[in-house]
């Protein structure tokens, strides 16, 4: 329920970093058929990746045991990418509730766009 | 006529248990439906705050007076209150990230399917745009 919230927010930074060449891309343990209820359920412009294997979410050092669910999930976090591959701004998360200000993250990539 | 009320002044016991259990439901009740503000999401200290006096009124009103009203409203307020506040500081700390980020080192690169089975590269992107990444819990 929140997670929904939190990922149909982020539909005005992505048509910013669209314009500018680049993309949102949303990552989670989910299965590809999940991802795909996710996207058609809430109507998402950017895409839901699929990380079963947790690589990219052990590689990012965001890998968590949910122990509620038994279920290996990310931490929420948030990693604004410049063309150069570099992270330019990075947010984790805290506590399960803990989300940025959608705000801050539509001013870093204002602030990342006007680098460029 | 009742001597009662001069020897024992009634204290204000059930209006005191009502506000105090109204507190507690605005305080736990109000939590989900303004997560969409940051820091009532991150902090809850106003529901908190709300619970916290609530609870106390009712625990109050109890000892004063031991009616069907106050207990029920400290009943209430207990079961309410203590998911409230145990959901809030027992199962909302995570672990810390077993990487430590600094800003400007290179982002791990990564190919995963997309909702369609379509690959997709992050380094794709580089010299085309930026990205931004966004890991949550997914399916819950």
């Amino acid at each position: 329920m929140m997670c929904r919230a939190e990922l149909r927010g982020l539909g005005g930074v992505h048509e910013k970093l669209k314009t500018a060449g680049g993309t949102v891309l949303a990552i989670s343990s989910d299965a590809v058929k999940d991802c795909k209820r996710t996207v058609d359920k809430l109507d998402l412009a950017f895409d839901l990746l699929s990380d079963e294997n947790l690589a990219a979410i052990k590689a990012y050092g965001l890998l968590f045991h949910e122990p509620y669910q038994d279920k290996d999930v990310a931490l929420p976090a948030h990693f604004l990418i410049g063309r150069d591959g570099k992270v330019a701004w990075h947010w984790i998360a805290q506590s399960v509730h803990d989300r940025p200000d959608p705000n801050d993250v539509a001013g870093q990539v204002d602030r990342l766009l006007d680098d460029v | 006529m009742d001597t009662s009320t001069d020897s024992h002044p009634r204290k204000p016991a059930i209006p005191f248990a009502l506000i105090g259990t109204a507190l507690v439901l605005i305080g736990g009740i109000s939590y989900p439906l303004l997560l969409d503000n940051a820091w009532i999401r991150s902090k809850a200290i106003p529901n908190i705050a709300l619970v916290i006096i609530g609870m106390l009124l009712c625990g109050w009103a109890v000892a004063c007076r031991r009616s069907i009203l106050t207990i029920a409203g400290a009943g209430l307020s207990t079961i309410v209150g203590g998911l409230f506040l145990a959901s809030v500081f027992l199962f909302m700390n995570l672990p810390a990230p077993s990487k430590s980020w600094r800003d400007g080192e290179m982002a791990p690169d990564f190919v995963l399917s997309n909702q369609n089975d379509q690959q997709v590269r992050l380094s794709s992107f580089r010299n085309q745009g930026p990205v931004l990444l966004v890991f949550y819990r997914g399916h819950w």
